[in-house]
């Protein structure tokens, strides 16, 4: 029971940080602020210095997250938020940074042996086919299923 | 195999490091104070100073040795290194952490790019103020590669955070990141590839003793001598392929106040005079003539080092002054005059500091020509 609210938490944190990020590229064009927003949510979602983790090279970051013991379905998230930053992070102009986050999202599914697309064009890309607040809250119906 | 050097996030180039920590990346080379500022403005404004100008930075890509014996100078550190690097090489390991220590201009960065050649390895650079936050350090620890140099100009100005995340980097080639919080926060290790970090330092008195403590071997070094400095204005003249005698190269060494940056750079400015004005063979009288023109005199002193000379030994008659008095009468900074001017004058014995004030001495009278007063 503790272990699914940990997970229905974080993967609040997650979906809500994303659907606030595409919020803040699209409607107030402010890509960089957008990366910053899923920055954030990775350093609450793993329970570390998101700055210093997401300053680490790919293959470290993945490494890290398996020594932690951070949860594969949340470290999923990571990855797609990862990998949407990067998009972001692209349209803010900021190449170096967005290579880094890519590459950083393609170790993590490596890892631990998932596929990632290329790149997402939209957030609902990015958590299409993830479990959301909705799925794990089917009881009360509460939860949303879509971000964009 | 030369050093490679990679150019990502704070690791810059390292023909383009100094010791000013110019040359990094946006994260920022911006920890200097603002009197280590203005002390780098106004030495950059003077032909004898020893920090690094941006005319230098070409000069400096072609001039560096890139190997142990293309290096001239600083021979018993050339030895030590030599059986270290070879010692290393030949039990399959990385060298021990090494320190350099010296004033600027003298071959520390140039040095820890000599070690990745003889090592065949790659060095990446970066500086003390450029390295703010850990996150920034984690970087570049978890981005080398086994073997790799990690050369880190003014180590001196690492902030006391980075520093802590340093030290088990070093001992133990690990890095330790806290997870969670409170009474749930525990350290879990990432391993780290096997390097050697260079230091360098022009502020020895600076390093924290752990920090120290950590270097398996610190060299300090030392001014060239004339001779020494004549054979690197030779070597440098050849590459540049400019006609120099043996008489030329030494006129322009014993003016450069034993360093080679500034040998270099005098190099330069006599070059461009003998083309102009000679028949571009630089001899020691051209030398001479061009070095005069530039007021470098005979002893290396500028024309602000011999104003301050003259401020003791003539204005005020030779009497001991405070140094705010001697910074008015020169209408300049009494910090500047502290720190950038009185550390060679009184190398070079020209002046001495008493508990009364600044002095000149008999030596500096010499060289103004002026006879000194009685007691002096």
């Amino acid at each position: 029971m503790l272990e699914q609210d940990y997970l229905m938490r974080m993967i609040l944190v997650f979906f809500e940080s994303i659907r606030k990020s595409w919020e803040e590229k699209e409607k107030e064009k402010d890509p960089l602020a957008a990366a910053d927003t899923l920055e954030a949510a990775v350093g609450t979602a793993t329970d570390m210095d998101g700055d210093l983790l997401l300053s680490l090279a790919p293959e470290s970051i993945a490494q890290v997250m398996q020594v932690s013991g951070v949860d594969p379905r949340v470290t999923e998230y990571i990855a797609r938020g990862l990998l949407l930053e990067s998009s972001y992070l692209e349209d803010g102009g900021d190449m170096q940074r967005a290579e880094l986050r890519a590459d950083q999202a393609r170790a993590i599914a490596a890892a631990y042996g998932f596929d990632l697309p290329a790149s997402f064009s939209t957030a609902d890309e990015a958590v299409a086919g993830m479990e959301t607040p909705a799925s794990l809250s089917e009881d009360d119906g509460t939860g949303a299923s879509s971000v964009g | 195999m030369n050093a490679n050097v990679k150019i990502e996030g704070l690791v810059f180039d390292a023909d383009a490091a100094d010791q000013g920590g110019r040359g990094a990346s946006s994260h920022g080379a911006s920890g200097g104070s603002s009197k280590d500022a203005s002390d780098t403005a106004d030495a950059r404004e003077r032909a004898v100073s020893s920090e690094l100008q941006e005319d230098d930075l070409a000069l400096d890509r072609s001039l560096r040795p890139r190997y142990l014996k293309d290096y001239l100078g600083q021979t018993k550190i050339k030895e030590s290194l030599a059986i270290m690097l070879e010692a290393a090489k030949e039990r399959g390991e990385t060298p021990d952490h090494i320190l350099f220590s010296g004033p600027p201009g003298l071959g520390k960065t140039t040095l820890a790019t000599v070690v990745a050649n003889e090592l065949g390895t790659n060095i990446k650079t970066t500086s003390g103020p450029a390295i703010e936050r850990t996150g920034d350090l984690a970087a570049i620890l978890t981005n080398l590669e086994e073997g790799d140099v990690l050369f880190i100009d003014e180590i001196h100005r690492l902030n006391r955070m980075v520093e802590e995340v340093l030290y088990p980097a070093l001992e133990d080639y690990a890095l330790d990141i806290v997870v969670g919080k409170g009474p749930a926060a525990r350290s879990i290790r990432l391993d780290l590839p096997h390097f050697t970090l260079i230091g360098a330092t022009t502020r020895t008195g600076l390093l924290t003793g752990p920090l120290r403590d950590r270097f398996g071997i610190v060299f300090r070094l030392l001014y060239y001598t004339p001779e020494e400095l004549a054979a690197i204005v030779s070597r440098s003249a050849s590459i540049l392929d400019v006609p120099i005698t043996p008489d030329g190269a030494l006129e322009i060494a014993r003016r450069s106040r034993g360093t080679p940056r500034l040998a270099n750079r005098l190099l330069k400015r006599v070059r461009d005079w003998a083309q102009v004005r000679g028949d571009g063979t630089i001899d020691e009288d051209i030398a001479a003539q061009a070095l005069s023109f530039f007021e470098v005199d005979s002893l290396g002193l500028d024309a602000m080092d011999n104003r301050v000379l003259q401020v003791l030994a003539v204005q005020f008659g030779g009497r001991p002054v405070g140094l705010t008095t001697i910074a008015s009468a020169l209408s300049e900074d009494p910090d500047t005059i502290e720190d950038v001017y009185e550390p060679f004058l009184m190398q070079q014995g020209l002046m001495i500091r008493t508990p009364k004030g600044r002095q000149a001495t008999r030596r500096a009278y010499e060289h103004l020509g002026i006879t000194p007063p009685e007691g002096i």
